[in-house]
């Protein structure tokens, strides 16, 4: 594994990059308690739609510059109008102090990452219609965009990975049942068997029962085109000679499919995963988007998104909430080019 | 003489195609039997006859293939699992694709490694109650069942606990990587990174890691060239004296074949034509076939001199010849030849199968 970072250190330097860019993605969505300056459900609701406060350097009745925030000044209230006042700064601190809460559900502190004195108020990504921060919704919101895509993924792979191999290494009755079965669930309109799937659950769920039901949704659907993929390749691998040799040591037909042809489409397989990770972030997004996937006022990059849909007001007076969208993007983007990476350093012959 | 392996009358089918048509020989206990012939004699299917592998449009149409004293034939694809590896190895042409390139070399061997437990001969350490309620025993049981193990196998197995650790494993496979010769930082190769030589070297090992009775070695120095061919050779030679193996030796090569092998099986139309110790074979050969191959053999001329063929064609198996598949290019054929396919005859310790040796007639 490390050896395989190395590799694609050396020859591949943008999906190297990428890999690192998804590191701290990760670790942002780990550390959302701590790094966030706000809960991800603190209504200010007299700064609602404010704009980003830009962080400046200045020297604060300090000695050394230090980066501070202006003070926000509602201009108007009914057209959430905002300034800012240069005079009235307030100085950005590292581990400030704030409210009392629990870090992963067990760490009680009254630290933040970084904060500003009340009533100075820092919104680096501004603030939705409720007054929320949005940078911290942001952070909370990758947990379920950034896991969703890891968890569904395995769940797909495993499935489809067993299926494809099995059917295609034994081949014959087992293989038309198999595949049928595949068929069906391909036939199936991807997207409408998604919201079919998520109608027919109890609408009175909690977040977190939806997330998972989201996650199994989505890699049930999922697996059957990865199956049939890899019944493929597995019908042309079993006919290797190395699948001859290994049945001459008696290995089992399960370690053989295990151990001798899976790992053979490996190089295929890690790109696919990479590759649809992002799949499952969109899908995610999509139903959060149409309001059936995680609900308020638990954020996900998708249902932060779903506020601005068909709301040109607010797309153009807070151009900021489409934030989560980029953050999608930059997501799906650096996992193409990891994929696209990993595929060039698998092949144990390219090294 | 004690068989490790028996072949009896052994046919293979090929859709309507008889590839094997009554195959019989054996192989004795530490005893070498090389099996010659031309490409599509039936050479390579015999051996994976032997092992249970024949491709899938093809199937046993009738005969016995005993290991042991166990018809593998009849076994279900489970209990084929205790025999391969267990009973007996393989060795193939190619050794580059018979490895698998995404695995070190080490990983490989150790994953050929057997849990000893359950194996019958181990029982004096089976109180160690490991691996003792699995299936694989159960089955192990069911074909151990046939037959008990031989004082020498038990003997080999003593030191072999029920689940192989891995640190066991690897200090296995190290243990048998000096044996074939190789370096230990092989362990750490892949399979692209070695050479010919050392790639079949690993397969020797890998096939020879459960200490099987039989190893096949089918054509094992064809794709190499001949210092390490020479090599490969001496090392087989020496694996059987170290472990008593018996060997089945598939080859194109005569002369190998008579330096090589104690005994010689001539295949022809997927038929043994003869069978007779190397020594005999060469000064005296019985049938056609066999005299002519040796006849062709290069080292019998002079620089200058034309090297003598078989003239015609190895027959197609889908319209053989009525009669000795080999007439038609047999300067001896009689009327008999024509009509009829020789049975098997003896004459002195030799097989043949030829009329001049007697009227003998295939039945069936």
């Amino acid at each position: 594994m490390k050896s395989l970072i190395g590799r694609l250190r050396r020859t591949n330097s943008i999906s190297f990059y990428s890999l690192w860019l998804l590191v701290v993605l990760y670790a942002l969505a780990i550390l959302a308690d701590f790094i966030s300056p706000y809960p991800y459900d603190l209504q200010n609701r007299e700064y609602a739609l404010c704009p980003p406060t830009v962080p400046h350097i200045a020297r604060n009745g300090s000695l050394f510059p230090r980066p501070v925030v202006y003070e926000i000044k509602i201009v108007n209230p009914a057209f959430k109008e905002y300034s800012f006042d240069s005079s009235h700064k307030y100085s950005i601190r590292l581990f400030a102090k704030g409210e009392e809460r629990r870090i992963f559900g067990f760490l009680k502190t009254d630290r933040y990452f970084f904060g500003v004195d009340w009533p100075g108020m820092i919104f680096l990504f501004g603030t939705d219609l409720h007054g929320r921060d949005v940078f911290s919704r942001v952070l909370y919101g990758a947990r379920i965009s950034l896991s969703i895509g890891i968890i569904g993924v395995a769940i797909s792979f495993i499935l489809g990975l067993l299926v494809g191999g099995i059917s295609g290494y034994f081949g014959g009755r087992t293989d038309t049942v198999l595949m049928r079965t595949v068929e069906i669930i391909m036939m199936f309109p991807f997207f409408y068997l998604m919201l079919a799937l998520r109608a027919a659950f109890p609408p009175n769920l909690s977040s977190i029962q939806v997330y998972f039901l989201i996650v199994i949704i989505l890699s049930l659907i999922g697996w059957a085109s990865l199956a049939r993929i890899i019944r493929g390749m597995v019908l042309s691998l079993k006919e290797e000679e190395y699948v001859l040799a290994a049945r001459s040591l008696g290995l089992s037909s399960f370690r053989i499919i295990t151990r001798h042809i899976l790992p053979n489409t490996l190089s295929y397989t890690v790109t696919a995963l990479t590759l649809s990770i992002p799949d499952y972030i969109l899908g995610e997004s999509a139903l959060s988007l149409l309001g059936l996937g995680i609900q308020e006022p638990y954020p996900s990059w998708g249902n932060m998104l779903s506020v601005t849909v068909g709301n040109l007001r607010i797309l153009t007076m807070a151009p900021w909430m489409l934030i989560p969208g980029f953050f999608i993007f930059l997501t799906v983007i650096a996992y193409n080019f990891l994929g696209d990476g990993i595929r060039n350093v698998t092949d144990p012959r390219n090294w | 003489m004690e068989k490790t392996l028996e072949i009896k009358n052994l046919a293979v089918r090929f859709r309507e195609t008889r590839i094997l048509r009554g195959v019989n020989f054996c192989v004795g206990k530490h005893e070498s039997l090389a099996l010659v012939g031309e490409s599509g004699s039936g050479k390579t299917i015999t051996a994976r006859s032997v092992m249970r592998l024949l491709p899938r449009n093809m199937y046993f149409e009738k005969g016995e293939v005993l290991i042991n004293g166990i018809n593998v034939t009849e076994l279900q694809e489970k209990e084929l699992t205790e025999i391969r590896g267990r009973r007996a190895g393989m060795i193939f042409q190619e050794p580059s694709s018979y490895l698998n390139p995404v695995f070190t070399a080490g990983s490989q061997i150790a994953e050929a490694i057997k849990n000893g437990g359950n194996f019958p001969g181990s029982s004096p350490l089976r109180g160690e109650g490991a691996g003792a309620t699995s299936k694989e025993h159960r089955i192990a049981q069911k074909v151990e069942m046939v037959r008990p193990l031989t004082e020498a196998q038990s003997a080999r197995m003593v030191g072999v606990k029920g689940r192989i650790g891995r640190f066991q494993r690897k200090e296995r496979v190290l243990k048998m990587l000096d044996g074939v010769g190789l370096k230990e930082n092989v362990y750490y190769q892949y399979p692209h990174q070695l050479s010919g030589g050392m790639q079949q070297r690993v397969m020797i090992a890998m096939a020879l890691i459960n200490s099987p009775d039989l190893l096949i070695a089918d054509e094992p120095t064809t794709a190499l060239d001949v210092t390490t061919a020479y090599g490969i050779i001496e090392l087989l030679k020496e694996m059987m004296a170290r472990y008593g193996l018996s060997l089945l030796f598939i080859t194109h090569d005569i002369s190998l074949a008579v330096n090589f092998a104690g005994r010689i099986a001539v295949m022809y139309a997927g038929k043994v034509v003869e069978l007779a110790s190397a020594k005999e074979i060469f000064s005296n050969p019985l049938h056609p076939y066999t005299e002519k191959l040796i006849s062709c053999l290069p080292e019998r001329y002079r620089t200058g001199d034309r090297i003598q063929v078989i003239e015609g064609q190895v027959p197609d198996f889908k319209a053989l010849p009525q009669g000795c598949a080999f007439h038609p290019r047999c300067p001896y054929k009689m009327k008999i030849c024509l009509l009829e396919d020789p049975g098997e005859m003896r004459k002195g310790d030799s097989t043949v199968r030829c009329f001049r040796y007697g009227n003998v007639v295939e039945t069936g």
